[in-house]
């Protein structure tokens, strides 16, 4: 409490304090420096740019959420939009209908507040168009249909903010365009909650875009996790123009999705040949065949995969596009209408383990392959038992296509099969003992089936002496530790498995005292990871998991499509607790590098967007269960987005580390 | 004086900048804005509680205003910006601006003038001058920063983990102002005058988004002269405060049967309302979605009944209710 001063104290200082205090009126000479001149006229300006789009800026308020807040920014945060027409029509940033609210409230500039209905969603760009009904007069915001986009350009960020709706304001510059592969302007202007769906303007009022909530990439699922820092999206006007109508027709706009599978793991890396082509997907419909290689989309040269992607990024579902490819050393332009949805995965597998050697090709050189200088050969070096290749696939075949897509690569292998027609039967051609055969079988599904035993050369391998050590990364502060062979021992293809560890579930290191014999024996390498706080784990921590993967990745031979991540309830019998939610989230947003996760069959469904799986970077999920009809409801969303869900029946650590290790057979 | 010293020095440095460079000189008002800042040492230094903040002189009499903390809860010392180390004495506080006046014996102190009238606007420029993370120690001055007035508006403070009474204008700042250390800094406009006092760390309970803003000067003018005249010492905000039982409204006695309360924040849809009551004679009906209370959102049914907590039982509630698209006014006399 606060101590209250002596009243003998106050009334011996107060009579000279006030007059001392009253005789304070002497005018100040005002400092008439450049720099304040500068700034001075600078706020002047910021002023009438934004008093200029002001009258057309609304406040968005949300009404009756039915769930609790998820994320720093609450979920019925107030934020901005804009009038589009005086028909009523109001723009506004999606986030604003994430969760299901009772009601949609537009509060004008007067103050007066309208019920909003929902006519239509961006959910390529997110952005949401409200209606209100209303005799009042609108002010319409004006799109102009070409931008001046130099970088660096003073940018505006314009809002309306707190309950009286008073207008809020962060000057920046413009950072970047074509942002969020190719759909959104960046500024470094402070943008917090109460201006998502506001304009970003320039110095003269021209509205450059809409700003909304996005993180890049990985970056976690909630995407307010960037407010204030000094990165923002806009969503750009002249693009805005072109999709007004469509939105007022009450049409929602999705991104376009073409259907390739890129034959590179990495999309940086150099070259854009299609290792796969989707199943019913707008490039197998428009002709576009695995091995072909991709020069230009809609005009624009492309080198790698992830220019591809950056290019086709702009389309939505619907809009016709040109590409030009190379096949069989010919030029060749396809046009091609991209798609809202392709059918999902149902990856399949042979049930074989592969390498890849390089070298000149035998003494007789395949005729169709002459013009290729490309000369890596795909082989088998075990044949997984109970499995479609057993008895059809010995160790030392050499396989060369299926059906007429070459396989250039254990990637683009991988790729044909995970983008495989289930229960259909497939003609490959190998190369046993000198000769050319042709071998037909059917692959089978990934998903429900039973866990596969591991090759016997694995278990004969003597492991060596394997290690617990612990592990510090210098950009975080979780606890870890990992149990690996000694770097002189000689295995090969060792499977990974991070495995969190729940709030107060000890340390790393006690932790892995309980798996490193399994550890050793399965020939999986464990890394133990501890949440930062002791009482919970923490979505900005799914970036720092990945990076222990990768540290763990150089310090043993890991087969880089044998990682997997999992919590505690991944064993029978023991209770989903926070690390299965986290290690779900985990798997989701960083599935180029986790290929597996594994999680009690309880788990609580994390607050993350389920992206689509990815041919040339899938990813399982393994469940201790024995029946499909024991799967909880949130798998059924991960079985549309093409994840395939593995039954491992009765999990004990030894069948998890042999699944771990096995998600590289094919 | 020699106040006239100061001013005939500003003057002719004033003239003699002519053209503008691409990096002006600075004028004399920003170090003059350190001279008046004080940094303030009482209790706390547990965990995550600094036991430091910054204040402002307003009087050269070694009258400081600050915010009112927890690190207050000793007579706190206070280092001015030439280093001399006073012991202080609180000479007043008011809880609803989250203001408390300090005084220490020095005369001839530096100070800040308060304005009647807001001297700065959304979009001003203005400087920050505060100790934040306890930086500058001994005769080291304040630290400054720079930025904007993004917006002029009400604090919307009242629900969540972090609370403050103060209900007026707040000026929220484009620049991250209010670390541990920096409440109690002063906030200056372009012309050097004080524009507002840096409040406490606080997170906007609408938005969830942590807050950098300030109080403006003219909101605390007229209290600090009281305080410093002895006019003045404590008042309880008794605007928000939650009433007895007794003495307040609730749904019920309002003849409102709201949805079952079965959320987390279940929305306020009236379900049905009771023959002869207040509800029925403003015609309110069953599926009415209560949006506002006397103005303050409405939330969740939750929300609902502690705000009809803080309205004596006597008064008319003001409610503004949406019926499928419209939205409505009702008065409900109790």
């Amino acid at each position: 409490m606060i101590r209250m001063p002596r009243s003998s104290t106050l009334s011996s200082i107060s009579l000279l304090s006030l007059i001392i205090f009253l005789c304070t009126f002497v005018p100040r000479v005002q400092p008439a420096h450049a720099d304040t001149e500068y700034r001075q006229a600078m706020a002047k300006a910021v002023r009438t740019a934004a008093k200029s789009v002001l009258p057309s800026v609304v406040s968005v308020e949300i009404v009756g959420t039915a769930q609790g807040p998820s994320g720093e920014v609450e979920q019925d945060a107030p934020t901005s939009g804009v009038m589009i027409d005086a028909e009523g029509y109001v723009l506004a940033s999606s986030i604003v209908v994430r969760r299901p609210a009772a009601s949609i409230l537009i509060v004008l500039p007067d103050g007066s507040r309208h019920a909003a209905k929902v006519v239509s969603r961006d959910y390529h760009r997110d952005l949401v168009l409200l209606k209100i009904e209303t005799t009042k007069e609108l002010s319409a915001i004006e799109f102009p249909a070409t931008l001046d986009t130099r970088i660096g350009k003073t940018t505006v960020a314009v809002g309306r903010f707190g309950s009286t709706a008073s207008p809020i304001i962060s000057r920046g510059v413009l950072s970047g365009v074509e942002r969020l592969d190719g759909v959104a302007l960046q500024t470094d202007a402070r943008v917090s909650a109460a201006f998502y769906g506001g304009p970003l303007i320039d110095l003269y009022g021209n509205v450059m875009g809409i700003l909304i909530p996005a993180v890049a990439g990985g970056a976690g699922s909630d995407p307010t996790g960037w407010y204030d820092s000094g990165i923002a999206f806009a969503i750009p006007s002249d693009v805005i123009l072109t999709k007004l109508e469509r939105l007022k027709s009450g049409t929602d706009i999705k991104r376009g999705l073409i259907g390739i599978a890129s034959k590179t793991k990495d999309p940086y890396d150099d070259g854009t040949e299609i290792a796969a082509v989707r199943k019913r997907s707008p490039a197998e419909v428009s002709g576009i065949k695995a091995g072909d290689e991709v020069l230009e989309v809609d005009g624009k040269t492309v080198r790698r995969h992830q220019e591809i992607r950056q290019a086709l990024g702009r389309f939505d579902a619907g809009e016709t596009i040109r590409i030009k490819l190379r096949r069989d050393g010919k030029e060749i332009d396809i046009t091609t209408e991209l798609a809202e949805t392709i059918p999902p995965l149902q990856p399949q597998r042979l049930g074989v383990l592969v390498s890849e050697l390089n070298g000149e090709l035998n003494s007789e050189p395949d005729r169709e392959e002459q013009a290729d200088k490309d000369v890596t050969k795909v082989v088998v070096n075990s044949v997984l038992s109970g499995t479609p290749a057993e008895s059809k696939i010995k160790a030392g075949d050499q396989l060369r296509k299926l059906g007429d897509a070459k396989i250039s690569s254990v990637n683009v292998l991988r790729s044909l099969l995970m983008s495989a027609e289930p229960e259909t039967e497939v003609v490959l051609s190998i190369t046993r003992g000198g000769s050319d055969e042709t071998v037909r079988l059917t692959p089978a599904m990934v998903a429900g089936s039973s866990l596969m035993q591991p090759p016997k050369d694995w278990s004969d391998t003597e492991p060596g002496e394997w290690v617990t050590e612990e592990l510090k990364l210098p950009d975080s502060g979780n606890a870890a530790a990992f149990v690996a062979p000694k770097p002189a021992e000689m295995q090969q293809d060792l499977g990974l498995l991070v495995l969190l560890v729940n709030p107060s579930g000890g340390s790393p290191m006690e932790v892995l005292e309980n798996w490193s014999e399994a550890a050793k024996s399965a020939g999986v390498v464990i890394c133990a990871v501890a949440p930062e706080d002791s009482r919970r784990w923490q979505p900005k921590e799914i970036n720092a998991i990945g990076n222990f993967a990768a540290a763990v990745m150089k310090k043993a031979p890991i087969n880089p499509n044998a990682v997997a991540v999992a919590a505690p309830g991944a064993i029978s019998g023991t209770d989903a607790e926070a690390a299965d939610s986290m290690a779900l989230a985990v798997a989701v947003s960083q599935s180029s590098t986790f290929f597996g996760v594994s999680v009690s069959p309880k788990t609580r469904s994390p607050a993350m967007r389920v992206k689509e799986n990815d041919p040339s970077a899938s990813l399982q999920i393994l469940l201790p269960l024995s029946s499909e009809k024991d799967l909880p409801e949130w798998s059924l969303a991960i079985k549309k987005a093409g994840y395939p869900v593995v039954l491992g029946g009765d999990t004990d650590a030894t069948a998890l580390l042999n699944w771990v290790r096995l998600l590289q057979a094919i | 004086m020699n106040r006239l010293a100061a001013i005939t020095l500003t003057v002719l440095l004033a003239t003699s900048v002519s053209d503008l460079q691409a990096e002006a000189p600075l004028g004399t008002w920003v170090r003059d804005a350190q001279k008046c800042v004080v940094k303030i040492y009482g209790a706390g230094g547990l965990k995550g509680l600094e036991a430091y903040q910054s204040g402002f002189l307003v009087s050269p009499e070694g009258h400081i205003a600050t915010a009112w903390s927890y690190v207050l809860d000793v007579e706190p010392v206070v280092l001015l910006d030439d280093g001399r180390r006073f012991e202080s004495k609180i000479v007043g506080f008011e809880p609803s601006l989250e203001l408390a006046v300090l005084k220490i014996e020095a005369t001839d102190t530096p100070f800040f003038e308060l304005k009647e009238e807001p001297t700065v606007d959304w979009g001003d420029p203005v400087i920050a001058v505060s100790n934040l993370f306890n930086i500058a120690t001994g005769n080291e001055p304040a630290s400054v920063m720079q930025g904007t007035v993004a917006s002029v508006t009400d604090l919307n403070a009242r629900r969540g983990t972090f609370k403050t009474p103060y209900r007026g204008k707040v000026l929220i700042l484009d620049l991250i102002a209010n670390n541990p250390g920096a409440a109690g800094g002063a906030v200056i406009d372009s012309d050097g005058q004080l524009a507002g006092m840096l409040g406490k760390e606080l997170r906007d309970s609408t938005t969830g988004v942590w807050l950098n803003y300030a109080v403006p000067a003219n909101a605390l003018r007229t209290t600090i002269g009281d305080i410093i005249a002895g006019r003045k010492t404590t008042v309880i905000d008794s605007a928000t405060a939650t009433l007895p039982r007794k003495d307040s409204h609730n749904p019920t006695a309002l003849g409102l049967v709201m949805v079952p309360d079965v959320l987390e924040t279940t929305p306020s849809y009236i379900d049905t309302v009771s023959t002869g009551s207040p509800a029925a004679r403003a015609s309110l009906r069953p599926d009415d979605l209560i949006l506002l209370v006397n103005g303050q959102r409405v939330d969740s049914q939750r929300t609902l009944r502690s705000l009809l907590r803080t309205i004596d039982r006597r008064d008319n509630v003001e409610l503004t209710v949406q019926r499928d698209t419209q939205i409505l006014p009702v008065t409900l006399q109790p």
